[in-house]
């Protein structure tokens, strides 16, 4: 069975769906923003968010792929290491204004 | 409560009736009259297996790949599958055969593990498994191979060399090759299996429905649970455990290592220990080749 996948830049690609994979006669181009993928397909309609594209065993030539979300947990982290980024850079802008004054 | 005491008469009366009955006979060799057949009327005794298929009759469970299953027996049922054996798995109701039975053949004990284990399971309705088989594993390991030629997992069981037959891995055709010719490729279903094709962060990561024959099992048909293996890409349809090692656990160690198809991490690939623990080691190590296959009415 085809399933259609739907990219946030408004692109689209039919792929052959198979359990978890999707087969392609070739490696697609994949758009940049992942950060919302649609899935329509054997399943009916899903979203997944943050989603990266992974290569799978073939075995048949085709060209075989999961598209694996981001899972909460993983999401978490990720924000909470940009949150950790942000302070630490506003510290560090902090500190040189104290040493300037200083 | 009355007490009788049974005198030498009484037996002695027994006796006369006895041979007063067996001359009411008519013909040669006359004698007690046996029915072959339940009845109302009737006050002769009835022959055993009669009275054993009513009696599984009026449960419900005669002939039920679910009464099979739970009955562990172990007994050797031949050095080749009889026409009536192959029958009876063709007709599902598995007749003298019990989880623990086995086969010996060509040297090898093949053992039954299960009945009907892949029944009903198909990704489309034209594949759905609508087929009578018993699930056979053998006793030892077939052959030894590597899974890789290196330290890795990636691609899961499916983009293993193991599987795909490649770097001159000749582990799967070897063992296929011992089964067929121990049981005729026209005897070994064909199912539909869920099976790991990829590998993320050192655990499975996407499955998908390929045809199978003779694999690797998974951690949960030896051990009831993934235990290295992540369950939710790594169970498929071969999510419980085979009633073999449900009802006897002495079965799962061979006291040689094997080989089981789930991802350990991101250069293991599970394996059951020779001394009898679970573990995962390196993919490119040579363990055994176990694996489970299923028979039926060609």
């Amino acid at each position: 069975m085809n399933a259609t996948i739907l990219f946030a830049d408004g692109s689209a690609l039919t792929a052959e769906q198979n359990g978890d994979c999707f087969i392609t006669a070739e490696r697609p181009e994949f758009p940049e923003d992942m950060s919302i993928v649609i899935i329509e397909g054997e399943d009916g309609s899903r979203t997944l968010r943050g989603v990266t594209a992974q290569a799978c065993a073939s075995v048949d030539g085709r060209y075989w792929f999961a598209l694996l979300e981001e899972s909460g947990q993983a999401r978490a982290l990720r924000d909470l290491r940009e949150t950790i980024e942000i302070q630490a850079g506003a510290i560090e802008e902090l500190a040189a204004i104290i040493g300037g004054e200083g | 409560m009355s007490r009788a005491i049974i005198t030498e008469q009484h037996l002695s009366d027994i006796a006369d009736a006895i041979r007063a009955r067996q001359g009411s006979g008519s013909g040669s060799g006359a004698g007690f009259i046996v029915d072959d057949a339940l009845n109302e009327q009737s006050t002769n005794p009835v022959q055993n297996n009669i009275i054993y298929t009513a009696l599984l009759a009026k449960l419900g469970i005669a002939g039920s790949a679910g009464f099979h299953n739970s009955i562990y027996r172990g007994e050797c049922l031949g050095e080749a599958v009889s026409a009536a054996q192959y029958a009876a798995i063709g007709a599902g109701t598995f007749d003298g055969m019990y989880v623990g039975d086995y086969w010996t053949i060509n040297s090898r004990n093949y053992r039954i593990a299960a009945f009907d284990y892949w029944w009903n399971i198909g990704n489309t309705a034209e594949n759905n498994c609508a087929t009578h088989h018993v699930v056979l594993v053998p006793d030892g390991v077939l052959t030894t191979a590597k899974m890789n030629s290196t330290k890795t997992t990636a691609g899961g069981y499916v983009g293993s060399d193991y599987y795909a037959a490649t770097n001159s891995n000749t582990g799967r055709a070897t063992a296929a090759s011992i089964v067929t010719s121990a049981f005729g490729a026209n005897h070994i279903l064909t199912h539909r299996e869920l099976l790991c094709n990829a590998v993320a962060d050192g655990a499975a990561s996407a499955r998908a429905w390929y045809d199978s024959a003779i694999e690797l099992m998974s951690e949960a048909m030896v051990y009831g649970t993934s235990v290295h293996g992540k369950a939710a890409f790594e169970a498929g349809v071969s999510k419980g455990q085979l009633p073999l090692f449900r009802h006897d656990h002495s079965r799962i160690t061979i006291r040689t290592n094997y080989w089981l198809r789930d991802v350990g991490s991101a250069d293991k690939f599970a394996y059951v220990v020779f001394a009898g623990c679970v573990d995962a080691t390196d993919a490119n190590g040579s363990m055994g080749i176990r694996p489970a296959f299923a028979i039926m009415a060609a």
